[in-house]
């Protein structure tokens, strides 16, 4: 991502990121294996107390990311901060990082309380204080009547706590989670999602997760970065990366999107419009991006943005004529797929709130889809 | 029960003892059958005859007697010899097994750490001494150790020692051909236990504020414990019945039991005494074995 390609809204939905004080900041870190990048100049900053999620495709280097913060390898170049402080140099045994790995690696030879002694022990706290702490930290996961199992004797959820016990109790001033729901079948993911962002929030301990699960960053994360090939494209918000997306990987990485190319025809203050060849009738923008006449830029609509209809609506622009192709019934609601005049599939997706099925469209209708002037975001790369 | 359920219980016992069989049969064949031969000998009493004890049973005028005797296990606690080397064999035995094992860890571990086509060299180098003849082996050891072999050789050519070094016939000697003949034995399974720790333990443990020291003590060493003990007692158990490196190397200076029972065999000719010295040294054995399998059984159930 680089600057000329950044787009400022100026809408009323634009909200300038707030740049609170760095708690750790990444300045240009880059990481090559064999010479071949697999972190990629990266700058970024967590602030105190977050839950920040690195979302990405398999390989793009976020696990690679999370071990050069936990101290497991080194930044070919680049620094890492805490508070202002470079922890460059610094071993993976003396940060006051801690990370739960996603096969939660739990010493197999020691009962619960054991493990979660271990790091305290390694401070040379003494007996009292960490006999109170585990049992504290039990507490607060609610696995006390578990303290004497052996791992191989807990379920996975409770594995995945015992985990997260065993980093937490160690009061690290940043937490790392890499893909700390993968060994989770689908069903108790959900469940645990909720339940670690809890504890979580609960102890209120500064947080990076590593995930290539939309729904799970979305669900738990305060801000999310999208990577790709050892870049970062996007920070934000889950709703800034969802409503908001800089760029077309973003756009398509999250959720799904229509997507139309073409060039700007008209770049005024308050509007833009596009031609596509995709469309028949202009694509209008209701606010002014910093973009040129004549530049090539793609605009992006999500699928539930999309009105359909069999008449034709008053708008002269957003609009086109197709025919309903293929239908997705999801209970509450469809996804209607739209052949257009210019042969492009559109994706509608569209609440089944009528009394009667009856009432709905079917194959082979001749309809209308359109969304309004605010609805389509325009990317530039 | 439902009538497939019933089928399916009904033959399984037949495949199952398909499985289970052979490793019996082989255990009868192979150790229970020579072992009652042996306990029987031992409950006789020596006698000039062919074989030289006298009959387990007589069969006279339609009476059938037996002839059982604990004398020759009595006559065990009598002569002190036998007390001597059967501590001797035990601690000639613990103390070679700790140095295989001091020696031993090291090597599986570097080997376990290797990455690559390296690993299979290393492990090549382990087995291939084996590949020569045991007794080649430990005769090339008497070359490199006698009064003018070529160790003492060296040395004094160098200067080092005026005389020569007395190295033969001494119980170091004998730790020296124990040590070197059963080393592999030890490093095989510690190394088949080390290869498999999981790196991401030693990684969370780096990541809980472990350094090298403490990860060693407490998650490698704990974790390979099976694979230490399994090592130890394939050691130990041969070792304590050991005759031909004490015989070769040690001489008359060196008392382990399986020269006492050799003697009494051979050079006495005094099976009874000679089979109760074996079954004695067998219910000796018998202690840490059932523990090792004790600890193996655990280990199984808790890998589960
Ligand atoms: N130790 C290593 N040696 C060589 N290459 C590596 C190493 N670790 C990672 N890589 C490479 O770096 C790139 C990024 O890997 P990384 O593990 O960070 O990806 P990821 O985003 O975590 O993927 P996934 O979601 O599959 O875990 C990959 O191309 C990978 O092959
Ligand atoms: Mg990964």
């Amino acid at each position: 991502m680089t600057e000329t390609t950044a787009i400022t809204l100026k809408g009323p939905t634009s909200r300038a990121p707030s740049e609170a004080a760095g708690y750790i900041e990444l300045v240009g870190v880059s990481k090559s294996f064999d010479g071949i990048l697999a972190v990629n100049n990266v700058d970024l900053t967590i602030r105190k107390g977050e839950l920040f999620a690195l979302l990405g495709a398999s390989g793009c280097g976020k696990s690679t990311l999370l071990r050069m913060l936990s101290g497991f390898e080194q930044p070919t170049t680049g620094d890492i901060l805490l508070e202002g402080r470079s922890l460059t140099g610094l071993p993976a045994n003396q940060r006051p990082f801690n990370m739960m790995f996603q096969s939660y690696a739990l010493f197999p030879h020691m009962t619960v309380a054991q493990n979660l002694a271990f790091g305290l022990k390694q401070e040379g706290k003494g007996k009292r204080e960490v006999e109170t702490r585990v049992a504290e930290m039990l507490e607060r996961v609610q696995m006390t009547a578990y303290y004497k199992r052996k791992p191989h004797q807990l379920s996975g959820g409770q594995q995945q706590r015992i985990a997260l016990a065993r980093c937490l109790i160690k009061r690290p001033k940043l937490l790392l989670l890499d893909e700390p729901m993968g060994a989770l079948d689908k069903k108790l993911r959900t469940r645990m999602q909720l339940e670690v962002a809890n504890i979580l929030e609960s102890v209120g301990v500064t947080c990076v997760m590593v995930t290539h699960d939309q729904e799970e960053a979305m669900t738990m994360a305060n801000r999310i970065a999208i990577m790709d090939g050892g870049r970062i494209l996007q920070v934000g918000t889950p709703d800034e990366i969802y409503e908001q997306p800089n760029c077309r990987y973003t756009a398509e990485f999250i959720g799904s999107v229509n997507v139309f190319d073409g060039v700007i025809v008209d770049d005024e203050v308050n509007y833009v419009n596009i031609a596509s060849p995709q469309a028949r009738n202009t694509l209008h923008i209701g606010h002014g991006i910093s973009g040129f006449a004549g530049q090539p830029v793609s605009v992006a609509v999500r699928p539930e943005k999309i009105q359909i209809s069999l008449e034709r609506p008053a708008q002269p622009f957003n609009c086109e004529a197709g025919e309903v192709d293929d239908i997705a019934y999801l209970g509450s609601h469809s996804v209607y797929h739209v052949k257009l005049e210019s042969g492009m599939d559109v994706s509608v997706t569209a609440m089944n709130d009528e009394r009667w099925a009856g009432e709905r469209l079917t194959w082979h209708d001749k309809v209308w889809v359109y969304w309004d002037e605010h609805s389509a975001v325009v990317l530039t790369s | 029960m439902s009538p497939a359920r019933r089928k399916i219980a009904w033959r399984l016992p037949g495949q199952y003892l398909l499985v289970v069989i052979p490793p019996y049969i082989w255990l009868l064949l192979f150790f229970v059958i020579p072992f009652a031969i042996v306990f029987k000998i031992s409950l006789a009493e020596s006698a000039i005859a062919q074989p030289p004890y006298t009959a387990f049973y007589e069969y006279v005028e339609d009476v059938l007697t037996f002839r059982v005797s604990f004398a020759n296990y009595l006559f065990l606690l009598t002569d002190s010899l036998y007390f001597d080397a059967y501590v001797s064999s035990l601690r000639i035995a613990a103390i070679s097994t700790l140095i295989c094992l001091v020696v031993g860890y090291p090597i599986a571990y570097g080997i376990a750490r290797t990455q690559g086509p390296l690993q299979s060299l290393l492990l090549m180098l382990v087995i291939l001494p084996s590949w020569t003849s045991f007794l080649v082996r430990i005769y090339a050891w008497m070359g490199l150790l006698r009064n003018n072999g070529i160790i003492n050789s060296v040395l004094m050519s160098l200067g080092v020692v005026d005389e020569p070094i007395r190295m033969m016939n001494t119980e170091f000697a004998v730790y020296i051909g124990i040590v070197y003949t059963y080393l592999p034995f030890l490093i095989l399974p510690l190394y088949a236990n080390l290869v498999k720790l999981d790196n991401r333990l030693l990684e969370a443990a780096t990541d809980l504020g472990a350094g090298p020291v403490s990860r060693f003590l407490r998650i490698t060493l704990p974790l390979s414990m099976g694979g230490v003990i399994a090592g130890c007692m394939l050691v130990f158990i041969p070792v304590v019945g050991e005759f031909v490196i004490p015989e070769l190397l040690g001489g008359s200076e060196t008392l382990m039991i399986g020269k006492v029972l050799w003697g009494e065999f051979f050079n006495n000719r005094d099976w009874p005494v000679a089979s109760a010295v074996a079954t004695v040294m067998l219910v000796l054995l018998l202690i840490p074995i059932t523990l090792f399998h004790r600890y193996q059984f655990r280990e199984m159930e808790a890998n589960d």
